[in-house]
């Protein structure tokens, strides 16, 4: 099933970085085509890549280091 | 006037009248203390010895059958009779077929011709007692009554 | 290129030998998006219910879920008939086809079919379950299906189609996932459902599927999962961090069980919450009425016996006594009998004096005249006299004698008194007030038995054993509060530990910078879990509210209050809001419908099928697929008014929507009165009709063809305006 407009509505409302917002959306549809597909269970490889180019992201890096 | 008369009439009466006790059965039925008396359910149920001694008598005198004693209790007292029991043991005396009149000046005949009748007719209460069931303790007696008022009407 | 799409009507059904229908049956249904209404009907029994079913086996190769039914006892998909009469060698098919559009012209058909053919005569019958029923046996099945997909830019060659199973169904799953076919194919009856208490449940599932929230689910999980396995690498690298990591994963395991364990419990908690509701209920219902008119009787029946047993120990005593005094008495009577006689003759031997004492004789000389006990006047100087003073000289009042004459008036006394007639009679009697009182005691008793069985057994078996039911789920809620404590305390410990362990992890694997960068996508994928996380409890809200303000928005369209639709009455249409204000679903998905004033409206069956129907339009809009609506029997169980209200405002209820009806003749086309003034209510048909908003109607009709012994159902366009 598509991403529920809903959805994205509440992430583009988000008090978050914009690159946070897009990564958010970028990991829903992942998991959209990973549904589409069947292929659930590869999830972590599709993740990880994702993750690889923005792990020396700073704003990135920034954001989850005072999130927490 | 009358209970003079009778007070009168028994004052000849020896003191007491007797059930034979020889047997064990009878002497353990007529006992004051652990006899048919003492027995709820029973129609004697705390009534005298000489409401047993009548009934057994009358019965004997209905069979025509008289027992001498061999063993006198001596269990009860004459002037515990009253006027009518007095004189029904004296028709009963009277009807025997050699009786005269002149019985009635003979009391201690009287009575030894009861006490033989009674004797007789106690054996026949022991066997209804005996034969009496705890639900219907009556039934019996009803039944006597009822064959012998049927009897008398024919 | 993405299938899914907002708008998708059905254009063209086709059925071949499907259940009951043998041959080939199609139909058109409405593409106009002014009119888009088209009416199925027919008798019930005739294959309305199987329309539907046989589109939902074309989209998804199983059959409709339905409750108690014997799926292997009714009709299987392929056509009885068809099959028992297929000759050897011969074969034929069983096939739904299915063409639809969307708005912009792309075009869809679905087919899915079985051929068979027969090989061999048998007599046995197999059951099979992808047939949906039991088969004769000598018969070959292959089932296909076909996905044929044309895009409006394309002519009729450039239909792409899949046969494949999988990739069928993949394409299907795009555009109608099954999750949402009861949005679009469903049995109004089942809408029951939505108000039992499974209700809550089903709302919840819906909202949560619907809304995508799976997708977001499934990414959060993944996120947290992905962060960790990256921690989990980064420590079996490092020898000194992969113990902390091994343990890490024991306790996320543990607190995981922990947490499904909390999960099941808190399920049982408001399981047993709502088994003790309905036991106190029935408890203090039945506590009260039943038992107590119960223990009345019983006590008055009781009084009752205890009276009669008073009378009958009376009467026997009565019984008793008389026999006492009696018995002997009547044994001796031939004794006293037999003494009086005797006594007369001694009279008449003179050796008794007459029964007559000396003042008797003197009373009788001394009357003025003398008179005798007879009557006779004595006269002085008769013979009568001369004989009275000869016994004057004789009469010798001994007291023997005296008790003599006693005596015999006792006995005579005796003698009356068990006079045999008397005595019958009396006894008689006695025995019959004793008879009638042991059956009346014997009647009372058996009515007393009764009732104290019925008092036990009402204890026992009911009132008893629910309070021992409801001490026993009590006992269970106890242990349940406190393992759900425990599994709580032990969650709450086990994060902390992790928390613990996560720190001596990131300071074994932190330091170095070979990690660095595995470390950075750990605490995104962990930071990016938790906003998800977030995200989600806000749109949970978010959803139950939107799904509330558009099930308000729908119910408000649908439902048109004239008074209440379930009394009869005022014509005048009154504001909506005046009695329904809105729609809420509650944070357990409990959907009631609220007035102006808070207050919770219970509906009637009519406002309840509005209500589903309202939740269930909402539900498609927050899908955002705008895909035809086919119901089935929509209008059953409900009132004549209602069915009207809602057939007028069901066009305007979901506008530019294909609905389809599939309703039962009596349903569609009855008429009816109203109850007090009489005004006729029209039919359902007569108001659509009014409306205009009626694109077609189809009759279903049973034929019997010749030498078949079984009818068979036939579909028939009506020319619209005409009356069938």
């Amino acid at each position: 099933m598509p991403i529920n407009p809903l959805i994205i509505e509440k992430i583009e409302k988000l008090n978050v970085p914009d690159k946070i917002k897009n990564l958010l959306k970028r990991m829903l549809e992942t998991e959209e085509q990973l549904e589409i597909f069947g292929t659930k269970k590869d999830y972590f490889i599709n993740y990880d890549n994702i993750l690889d180019k923005f792990a020396n992201d700073k704003e990135i890096i920034q954001f989850s280091e005072n999130y927490e | 006037m009358s209970s003079d008369i009778s007070k009168k009439l028994t004052v000849d009466w020896p003191k007491n009248m007797s059930y034979d006790i020889s047997d064990q059965r009878t002497a353990d039925y007529v006992s004051e203390r652990v006899g048919v008396v003492t027995k709820r359910g029973s129609i004697f149920y705390k009534k005298r010895l000489l409401d047993v001694f009548l009934f057994a008598m009358a019965k004997g005198k209905q069979k025509g059958l008289r027992t001498p004693l061999t063993k006198k209790s001596n269990s009860m007292p004459t002037d515990a009779l009253k006027e009518e029991e007095i004189w029904l043991m004296s028709s009963i005396a009277l009807s025997e077929k050699n009786s005269d009149l002149d019985i009635l000046t003979k009391p201690e005949e009287i009575i030894k011709i009861c006490e033989e009748y009674a004797n007789t007719g106690v054996k026949d209460l022991i066997a209804i007692d005996f034969s009496t069931s705890i639900s219907d303790p009556l039934e019996p007696y009803e039944k006597l009554m009822e064959d012998n008022l049927e009897k008398l009407t024919r | 290129m993405s299938r899914t799409k907002n708008v998708l009507r059905i254009a063209h059904v086709t059925l071949k030998n499907f259940r009951a229908y043998a041959g080939e049956i199609e139909f058109d249904l409405s593409l106009d998006p002014s009119k888009t209404i088209t009416i199925i009907h027919g008798e019930m029994g005739l294959g309305k219910t199987t329309i539907l079913d046989a589109i939902y086996w074309c989209l998804y190769g199983k059959e409709r879920s339905k409750k108690g039914i014997d799926l292997m006892t009714e009709e299987g998909i392929i056509n009885t008939n068809i099959l028992e009469n297929l000759g050897i060698n011969s074969k034929d098919e069983t096939f739904v086809e299915i063409l639809l559009h969307d708005e912009e012209g792309i075009r869809f058909k679905i087919k899915r079919g079985i051929q068979f053919s027969k090989q061999s005569e048998s007599t046995d019958r197999i059951s099979n379950k992808n047939l949906g029923g039991t088969v004769p046996g000598g018969i070959n099945f292959s089932p296909y299906v076909e996905f044929h997909y044309l895009h409006p830019s394309g002519t009729e060659s450039d239909w792409e189609v899949f046969t494949k199973e999988e990739k069928v169904q993949e394409e299907i799953e795009k555009i109608f996932p099954e999750a949402l076919s009861s949005y679009f194919l469903f049995d109004a009856e089942l809408l029951n459902d939505f108000f039992l208490a499974e209700a809550d449940e089903h709302v919840k599932n819906g909202i949560e599927k619907i809304s995508g929230l799976p997708i977001l689910d499934d990414a959060r999980d993944h996120l947290k999962n992905t962060s960790r396995q990256i921690q989990k690498l980064i420590a079996n690298k490092e020898v000194n961090s992969k113990p902390i990591a091994d343990n890490m994963s024991q306790i996320e395991q543990a607190i995981s069980d922990y947490k499904t364990k909390l999960d099941e419990t808190e399920k049982r908690l408001d399981q047993i919450k709502s088994q003790k509701k309905g036991i106190q209920d029935y408890l203090r219902q039945h506590d009260d009425q039943e038992i107590n008119s119960i223990q009345k009787r019983l006590d008055d029946v009781i009084n009752t016996l205890k009276e009669l047993d008073k009378n009958k120990k009376e009467n026997d005593e009565t019984i008793k006594q008389f026999l006492l005094n009696y018995t002997y008495k009547l044994l001796s009577r031939n004794s006293i009998l037999e003494t009086e006689k005797k006594f007369q003759e001694w009279e008449n031997q003179g050796r008794i004096p007459l029964a007559v004492t000396k003042i008797a004789l003197q009373n009788i000389l001394n009357g003025h005249p003398a008179t005798c006990i007879c009557g006779t006047i004595i006269k002085d100087g008769s013979s009568e006299r001369k004989k009275i003073d000869d016994l004057m000289k004789r009469v010798v009042d001994s007291t023997l004698i005296q008790h003599i004459t006693v005596g015999r008036s006792i006995l005579s006394n005796v003698i009356s008194a068990t006079d045999t007639q008397k005595l019958s009679s009396a006894l008689g009697e006695l025995k019959s007030k004793r008879g009638q009182f042991r059956m009346a005691y014997s009647e009372k008793k058996a009515i007393k038995d009764s009732l104290q069985q019925k008092y036990d057994n009402h204890n026992i078996t009911e009132v008893q054993e629910k309070a021992k039911m409801l001490r026993t789920l009590e006992q269970e809620e106890i242990t349940l509060y406190g393992n759900r404590k425990t599994y709580q305390e032990k969650i709450e410990f086990g994060e902390k530990d992790l928390k613990g362990l996560k720190r001596q992890l990131d300071a074994a694997t932190g330091k170095s910078n070979k990690y660095q960068s595995e470390n950075n996508k750990s605490k995104i994928a962990k930071v990016l879990s938790d906003v998800l996380e977030q995200c989600r409890n806000e749109l949970v809200d978010q959803l139950r509210n939107v799904t509330s303000e558009k099930t308000t928005r729908y119910f408000k369209k649908l439902v048109s209050k004239k008074e209440d639709f379930a009394r009869v009455g005022l014509d005048k249409k009154e504001d909506f809001s005046s009695d329904f204000a809105r729609v809420e679903i509650k944070p357990n998905y409990q959907t009631i419908a609220l007035d102006s004033n808070e207050k919770t409206k219970s509906l009637s069956t009519g406002q309840s099928c509005c209500l589903a129907l309202s939740y269930i339009a909402a539900i498609r809009e927050i899908a955002n697929r705008n895909y035809f609506m086919m119901v089935d029997s929509p209008l059953h169980n409900i009132s004549q008014e209602e069915r009207v209200e809602i057939a007028q405002n069901l066009p305007s209820f979901l506008p530019g929507t294909q609905i389809t009806l599939l309703v039962q003749d009596q349903e569609y086309t009855g008429h009816a009165k109203k109850k007090i003034t009489g005004q006729d209510i029209p039919s359902v048909r007569d108001t659509l009709m009014k409306n205009n908003s009626v694109w077609r109607e189809y009759l279903l009709e049973a034929k019997k063809e010749e030498g078949n012994a079984v009818s068979n159902t036939t579909i028939r366009k009506i020319e619209m305006g005409k009356t069938q």
